[in-house]
């Protein structure tokens, strides 16, 4: 009893004996490995199936409806082994006759496929060792660690089951089976591309016949070339697909995940609680879906896969469009949550009024001393039109940096201080609440005001643009005392030195009729600028720079 | 030096010569021109006939049209173009000529033998 399998050559079904099917498809396999430099090897081995077809039927009938070995051997028998025809054929054909070849030749050329016996679910790493020369159990090694890297080694375990396609039939087996990889080997499969890249472009071979061999070296060099730069490119593909789509992953992770980053926090509260979900699908369609084709279509490229998958293809275009029409709905009703403006102002009373001096000082968070690579522990610098401000997702408040301080001129001769708190919202009245909901802090005692350096929300509340400004009203022939720690939060306060506002600190300012003047600014140049360390990341980087380098240069007098 | 390999060598030079001739007589398929060949023991494996079918019809010499067959795949029937018989003509005085001076050349040999 002999198991037979059924083939189809050239349109006819036979059955045939395995052993003799093994044969058959190596013999197949041969010739067409020696023809592979000749012009119409397809069509050689077109012709030569057709013939084998017809040579077959003639051995099979109704009482015998199986191919035996006997006959492949006869069919081999009357076509003659590859040596006889097809190796002389070679050398009269070949334009780049090369003798090695001949003697480097084996079964055929190894191909990608998932091998479906071996396998443990789908073949890919069997298939990968195959076509690497790798024993699968180090591929299926490195699969199970790349899974606990964010589930990239599944991802990429389902993205090549896909693409790679199953060995189905003996002559696929064989091939994916192949031969070790050596650097005759490796030649051989670069002229191979040699070959079918210069048989697609020249369309007939008459062409290529004509052309001179000059002609063709050149050619050869830059499709080689071409070749090359597109293997490099196709890797760069892969590769940065799939950084990007680890990238992707982990921010949408990290985003999603209630973290209690100032960030995740802000770009969370940019939508509609509703809309979270939606926000998420638009980003993995709209910046998935690239990355993911990147990796597939260089995949492809590198691994020499041929076929097309239009099903993929259009899939894919699909929910890309799918994710840029749910991003513009998503972007578009987030910036409509920004739509109007409103704003609460009320005036702080201030006891004591009438004295003639002013202290202004800041009540520092302590978290916002720390100013190293804009971030620290859970809370970031963000930049908005006051410069970087300092987000803090705490307990059970969120803090939110620099309020404005503005000086002007007061009506009536004591002090006002008036607090405007403002934010956006879908609309007016939202917008309102929003500015409402705004907690901020201002002590006053005596000749004293100490501001908060950050105005606090509630637990839960979202994000609108929320901003706080003061508004310190001093009377004429008044003075201020502006303490060095309100340096951050002066917003562009006119003077009359027109003296930026990270210089106005510090020192004391009299309200006159043309504006603010300094009392105590006499002499003042660079090296008058408070060193406190804490401050020096928000000097413009010309001023900071030479002031380093001027104590350097006192520390070695 | 393989003799073999020689004999086989002279008959391939003939090989497409000969092919040209059998289509001149009429269309055929590759099995006809096969039997032909190998009733004139021009052939010794019938591999040998299908790339240089090929390398023919891409040279212009032969077109093909398609047949389709009772007891097997459809089958390509060859024929000559007019390059193909223009080709064959002049192979035909090249043959001619080969035959009359290897005759002279081998003959008198022969006969100085």
């Amino acid at each position: 009893m002999n198991k037979t399998v059924t083939i189809n050559i050239s349109g006819i079904i036979f059955h045939i004996e395995e052993d003799a099917y093994d044969k058959l498809g190596k013999y197949l396999l041969t010739i067409r490995g020696y023809f592979k430099n000749s012009e119409g090897c397809d069509e050689i081995m077109a012709d030569i199936e057709a013939r084998i077809a017809e040579m077959l039927q003639e051995r099979v009938s109704q009482s015998k409806q199986v191919v035996l070995m006997a006959d492949v051997d006869h069919v081999i028998a009357v076509m003659g082994e590859p040596e006889e025809f097809a190796g002389d054929n070679a050398q009269t054909e070949t334009k780049t006759e090369d003798p090695k070849q001949e003697t480097s030749f084996g079964p055929g050329r190894r191909r990608l496929f998932r091998d479906p016996d071996e396998g443990v679910i789908g073949g890919v790493c069997t298939g990968l060792g195959y076509y690497f020369g790798i024993d699968p159990v180090w591929i299926r090694a490195a699969f199970a660690i790349a899974f606990f890297i964010f589930g990239t080694g599944l991802l990429f375990y389902i993205l090549l089951l896909i693409i790679i396609p199953k060995a189905q039939t003996t002559a696929e087996k064989l091939e994916m089976r192949g031969e070790n990889i050596n650097v005759n080997n490796i030649r051989r499969t670069v002229e191979e591309e040699f070959e079918n890249l210069k048989r697609k472009m020249s369309g007939s071979g008459e062409r290529w016949r004509n052309e001179s061999r000059f002609g063709d070296a050149i050619g050869d060099f830059f499709r080689g070339v071409f070749r090359v730069f597109g293997k490099l490119f196709a890797g760069i593909m892969v590769v940065v697909g799939i950084a990007f789509l680890i990238g992707l992953f982990t921010s949408m992770f990290s985003i999603s995940n209630v973290s209690s980053e100032a960030f995740d926090y802000v770009v969370r509260s940019i939508f509609p609680d509703y809309m979270f979900g939606w926000a998420i699908a638009a980003a993995a369609l709209f910046f998935g879906i690239p990355c993911v084709m990147m990796i597939y279509k260089g995949m492809q490229i590198l691994l020499k896969l041929k076929y097309r998958n239009n099903i993929i293809n259009f899939s894919a275009l699909g929910l890309w469009l799918a994710g840029l029409v749910l991003s513009i709905w998503v972007i578009t009703s987030a910036v409509s949550e920004f739509a109007e403006g409103g704003e609460v102002s009320n005036t702080i009373p201030l006891t004591g009024a009438k004295q003639d001096t002013m202290i202004v000082k800041v009540n520092i968070d302590p978290e916002m001393l720390v100013h190293d690579a804009g971030r620290y522990g859970n809370s970031r610098w963000q930049y908005n039109e006051r410069g970087w401000h300092l987000w803090k997702v705490g307990e059970d408040s969120i803090k939110l940096g620099y309020p404005g301080l503005h000086i002007e001129e007061a009506e009536g001769d004591s002090f006002e201080l008036l607090v405007v708190k403002s934010s956006e919202g879908p609309d007016r009245k939202t917008a309102f609440e929003n500015a409402r909901r705004i907690h901020y802090k201002v002590v006053q005692k005596d000749s004293l005001i100490v501001l908060n350096s950050c105005f606090e929300l509630a637990k839960g509340d979202k994000y609108r643009g929320q901003q706080v400004d003061i508004y310190l009203r001093v009377p004429k022939n008044k003075v201020i005392f502006l303490h060095k720690s309100t340096r951050d939060i002066l917003d562009g306060v006119p003077n009359v030195s027109n003296t930026w506002d990270g210089y106005m600190a510090d020192r004391r300012w009299i309200m006159t009729a043309r504006g603010l003047a300094c009392v105590d600014c006499s002499g003042l140049d660079l090296s008058d600028v408070p060193e406190d360390d804490d401050y020096h990341h928000d000097l413009p980087k010309e001023l900071a720079e030479p002031e380093k380098s001027g104590k350097k240069d006192s520390a070695k007098k | 030096m393989n003799i073999e390999n020689n004999k086989a060598q002279m008959r391939k030079g003939v090989l497409e010569f000969c092919i040209l001739s059998i289509l001149s007589e009429g269309d055929a398929y590759p099995t006809e021109i096969i039997e032909r060949m190998k009733s004139a023991r021009l052939v010794v494996v019938e591999g040998t006939l299908y790339p240089l079918l090929t390398r023919l019809k891409n040279m212009g010499l032969l077109t093909y049209r398609w047949e389709e067959s009772t007891s097997g795949p459809p089958r390509k029937y060859y024929r000559l173009t007019e390059l193909g018989q223009q080709f064959l003509k002049e192979l035909e005085s090249t043959w001619d000529e080969l035959v009359a001076s290897v005759g002279q050349v081998t003959k008198k040999k022969k006969t100085e033998q």
